[in-house]
Order: structure tokens, then C-alpha cells, then sequence
């Protein structure tokens, strides 16, 4: 999967509940092959971003581009992969088996009044095989393991071939040998597979070394820029436990 | 040829339980699923204002519950969308509203009648050829519909949001779908009342879901519990001489235990 060009172009983008901005004026562009790690402290609004990204959340102020096209006219959700929290995104007693979990991420590409194909659940297959669940397709989804359900949610993701990723805190309530399984995997989406990848964590310390980009948010923009001399910088300590706002910015 | 089967109206019945246990069950999957199983109860009651309604300005009863019921589904999935449900309160105002406007004009018009207690306890034993087309044509109208869109609303099921998000019409398929809720309650009604409407879209699901690993099972499995519910309860109601709505909701539920009961076995072993 070669490409080129933005993937994302934020450009000023607020977000308002009632009247309080959760954020403000954050502008950003994620380029085909970027892997941007995107933290902040509890209600720094990075959830927000991203809903606003996936299409979930409609921006206050400011536009939002998706492969170069307006977010209100964009229509190629299929590209777009998203993969919410494990522990919100479905209740563990709900009877479905991983395939039907799995295949489900296809509905969007495979059309209305259309049912799976060959050609669907192929791609199902292959999603599973990707993130090492090859053999637990006819398992119900909730006996699998904390970490092997965030992964099930990941190939429904995959499951519609997309070329952007977007996790909002995929590792919360996921155990730490299956958050070093997590990373591999993400690795291989992005190095070997060429999928571009967003995503929000909490955990700076291991995020960091992960990702090509890091944005750093506490409702405005603090920090953008390369991971490394993020993490060399004062902005760590400034940003959680003083909280003063715009430490640096590195473009 | 048994006895039960010699009597028209008995054929009839079974034939309209049937339709209505094949259909109530691929609704209440989804909507147990999606923990809005009130919704059906809080739609018969409205569906009952439009009973009254009907029965008060001499309209089909049928007819009226069904636009009734449609309207007040719409307004609580419009609601539900806005996030403006606080929990379950808004279904018992639409409970309670629906049941106060229906009392109100049963009031107006003649009190209770016969009709009403029919569609209070359900009448499954008076249903006309003309309900039987009513029922067996909406009710294939409904499967189909569910079989339609199964592979969105499993999507929207399972995580509304991340369906949201991969390019669905959630919102129509939303609405659709509380469309065809309306229509199944108001179809239910005639078999086993108004009060046990719920009963035949939840105890079905419920048992199903004790005894099925899969999505595609558990909605097979509940049309089977419904089915069985509704011929062994109309048999009973045939024979031991009592009422066939309430036989339906106990065999139902005399099922959702064996149900439990092998499900607990199976985890067990």
C-alpha cells in the first residue's frame, strides 16, 4: 500500500460541550505513513480529537479534511479503520462469534441489501490472520482474553482493508505482556503493511519510543513534533505537573 | 385430524402465533441486545392509546395503535439519538403518557368492552381471516426487513459507535428499525395483550442467549423458543380451558428455565 500526500488536515479545530472548549485551535496534518501518537492529560480533549477525526463528533469551529476531501463530503469511510476502547466499545456476554465480530467491519464497504461474500469473508480471514487470531474465528468473542479482544476489535477494523487507523486508548484495561503483543502488531500494520496510524494513549513512556510523530494536547496544542526531543524536553514535567500551557511547539 | 385442529378459529390461531413467534423474537434479539427491551413495553402502552382511540372515533383499532405506536416510537429513538433519554425515565413517561391518554378516552366512549379486554389480555382465539391476512402480510414484511439489514444491525448492535464511524446510515437504520418495533408490538398485541407484549420479544431472546455461542444461533434459537412457546401455550389454552396469552408467557418462561438450566450445565462441563 504506496501513497503520498495528507491523510488528515486538522486546521483550527475547536470543540465545544455547551460553552466550555474541551479544545481549542489545534491544527495538525498526518501525512500517508506518519504513526502519531497523540497524549495528554485526563480531559485534555485528545479523545475528542480523534471522535472529531472518525467522524463521530462535528467540530465547533475550524475544518477537517480526510484525503484531501471535507470532512461533510467525505464518503470513502472504508479507508478510515476505527477502534474504539475494549472495555466500552461492547458488553463480554454479547453472543457473537469473532468471525461475525470480524466480518461485521465490512458492512460499511459491502453496501446496502448486500450480504457477505466470499470476497468478505476472505478479508475477515486475513484480518484475523494479521493480528495472530487465525484460529479462534469460531470462539464466542467474550471468551477471549482482554488482550485477544482488543485484538479482535483491531481485525474488524481490518477487516475493510483500510489505509488509516485510528485507536482511541486501545490499551486501557489490557494487561502488559498483551500490550508488548499490541506493539508488535502495530509495528507490522505500519512498517510492513504501510497503514497510517493515529493513536491515543495515555502510557508516554512506551508511546513514544513507538511513534514517527507525537501531538501533545491539554486543550490547546502544546507540543507537535518529534517524539524524542519531546521526551528530552522539560514539557513532560511542565505539562503534568504544573500544567502551563504552550512549552514548545517543533513542526 | 387432532381436535384442536378441526375448528377454524384454532387454525386460525395457530397460524397467527406462529407468524407473530417467528417475528417478535428477530426484533427483541436486537433490542435486548442493545439493553432497550423496555422500549416494547413502553410501545404497547402507547399502542393502546391508539386502541382507544380507534374504538372511541370508530377507526380499525389496528390501524390506529399502528400509527399511535409508530409516532411515539420515533419520538423516543429521536430521544435516544440526542442522548436525551436520562436513563429509563423517558420510556416511563412515554409508558405512563400512553396509558393515561388510552384510559382517558376509554373513559370518553363506552368504558370497558369486550374489544378492549382483547387487546388488554389478547384474543388470539377471535382472530378473522382478515386479521390472519393483516398479520401473516406485515409480519413477513418485518422478517424480510430484518433479514434485509441484518448485517447493519448486527454492526449497530454489537457497537453503535464504531458502525457510526465506518460509514453506516445508522441513523435511518435506527429508525427503521423502531418502525418495525411499532409494527411487531402492535402484531403481538392481538396475540397475547397489551401487558404481555414484551414478554414474546425478551424471554425468547434471554433464552436463547443461554444456550447459543453465536449471533446468527442465538437469533435461530429465539425464533425456535418463541414458536414452541406459542403452539405448546395455544395446545394448553385448548385443552386445560384457560386464557391463551398468559399460557404462551408461562410456557416461555417454564422454557427460558430448561434454557438457564442447560446453560449452566454446559459452562459447568
Amino acid at each position: 500500500m504506496q501513497m503520498s500526500g495528507p491523510v488528515i488536515e486538522v486546521q483550527g479545530v475547536c470543540y465545544a460541550y455547551s460553552r466550555e472548549r474541551v479544545i481549542e485551535d489545534i491544527t495538525l496534518t498526518v501525512n500517508a505513513g506518519e504513526f502519531l501518537g497523540i497524549i495528554g492529560p485526563n480531559g485534555s480533549g485528545k479523545s475528542t480529537l480523534v471522535r472529531i477525526i472518525a467522524g463521530l463528533l462535528r467540530p465547533s469551529c475550524g475544518k477537517v479534511r480526510l484525503f484531501e476531501t471535507e470532512i461533510a463530503q467525505f464518503t470513502e469511510w472504508r479507508r478510515i479503520g476505527y477502534v474504539p476502547q475494549r472495555a466500552t466499545a461492547f458488553d463480554p456476554r454479547f453472543p457473537a462469534k469473532v468471525d461475525e465480530v470480524v466480518v461485521s467491519g465490512r458492512a460499511g464497504r459491502a453496501g446496502l441489501l448486500r450480504r457477505f461474500g466470499a470476497e468478505d469473508r476472505r478479508a475477515a480471514g486475513r484480518a484475523l490472520e494479521i493480528v495472530g487470531l487465525g484460529d479462534a474465528g469460531s470462539r464466542p468473542i467474550g471468551h477471549l482474553s482482554g488482550g485477544q479482544q482488543q485484538r479482535a476489535l483491531i481485525a474488524r477494523a481490518l477487516a475493510s482493508e483500510p489505509e488509516l487507523l485510528v485507536l482511541d486508548e486501545p490499551l486501557e484495561g489490557v494487561d502488559t505482556e498483551a500490550q508488548e503483543r499490541f506493539y508488535d502488531l502495530l509495528r507490522h500494520l505500519h512498517a510492513d503493511l504501510g497503514v497510517t496510524l493515529v493513536m491515543v494513549s495515555h502510557d508516554i513512556g512506551v508511546i513514544a519510543s513507538e511513534v514517527t510523530t507525537l501531538a501533545c494536547l491539554n486543550r490547546t496544542m502544546v507540543y507537535h513534533g518529534n517524539p524524542k526531543e519531546f521526551v528530552e524536553s522539560d514539557a513532560l514535567r511542565v505539562l503534568y505537573h504544573t500544567g502551563v500551557r504552550i512549552v514548545s511547539h517543533v513542526h | 385430524m387432532p381436535e384442536i385442529l378441526q375448528h377454524g378459529f384454532m387454525q386460525r390461531a395457530l397460524v397467527a402465533g406462529i407468524v407473530v413467534a417467528v417475528v417478535c423474537p428477530m426484533i427483541g434479539v436486537f433490542l435486548v441486545l442493545r439493553r432497550l427491551s423496555l422500549i416494547a413495553d413502553t410501545l404497547s402502552h402507547v399502542a393502546l392509546a391508539g386502541i382507544a382511540f380507534g374504538l372511541f372515533a370508530g377507526l380499525p383499532p389496528i390501524l390506529s395503535a399502528l400509527v399511535v405506536a409508530t409516532a411515539g416510537g420515533v419520538g423516543i429513538e429521536v430521544l435516544r439519538a440526542r442522548g436525551r433519554l436520562f436513563g429509563e425515565a423517558a420510556l416511563a413517561v412515554f409508558l405512563s403518557g400512553g396509558l393515561a391518554v388510552a384510559i382517558v378516552l376509554i373513559g370518553l366512549s363506552r368504558g370497558f368492552t369486550v374489544d378492549l379486554f382483547g387487546y388488554l389480555f389478547g384474543a388470539i382465539t377471535t382472530v378473522t381471516p382478515l386479521d390472519l391476512w393483516v398479520i401473516g402480510g406485515l409480519g413477513v414484511a418485518a422478517a424480510c426487513a430484518v433479514l434485509l439489514f441484518y448485517k447493519e444491525l448486527f454492526a449497530i448492535t454489537f457497537d453503535e459507535e464504531t458502525a457510526r464511524t465506518s460509514g453506516l446510515p445508522v441513523a435511518a437504520i435506527n429508525l427503521m428499525f423502531t418502525v418495525l418495533t411499532a409494527l411487531v408490538v402492535v402484531l403481538a398485541m392481538r396475540i397475547v395483550g397489551v401487558l404481555l407484549v414484551s414478554a414474546l420479544l425478551v424471554i425468547p431472546t434471554l433464552s436463547a442467549m443461554q444456550v447459543a455461542p453465536s449471533f446468527r444461533g442465538t437469533l435461530g434459537a429465539a425464533v425456535a423458543f418463541a414458536v414452541s412457546s406459542a403452539v405448546l401455550g395455544l395446545v394448553a389454552a385448548y385443552y386445560l380451558d384457560v386464557a391463551a396469552g398468559g399460557a404462551i408467557v408461562l410456557v416461555a418462561l417454564a422454557l427460558l428455565g430448561v434454557a438457564g438450566a442447560v446453560g449452566a450445565e454446559r459452562r459447568r462441563g
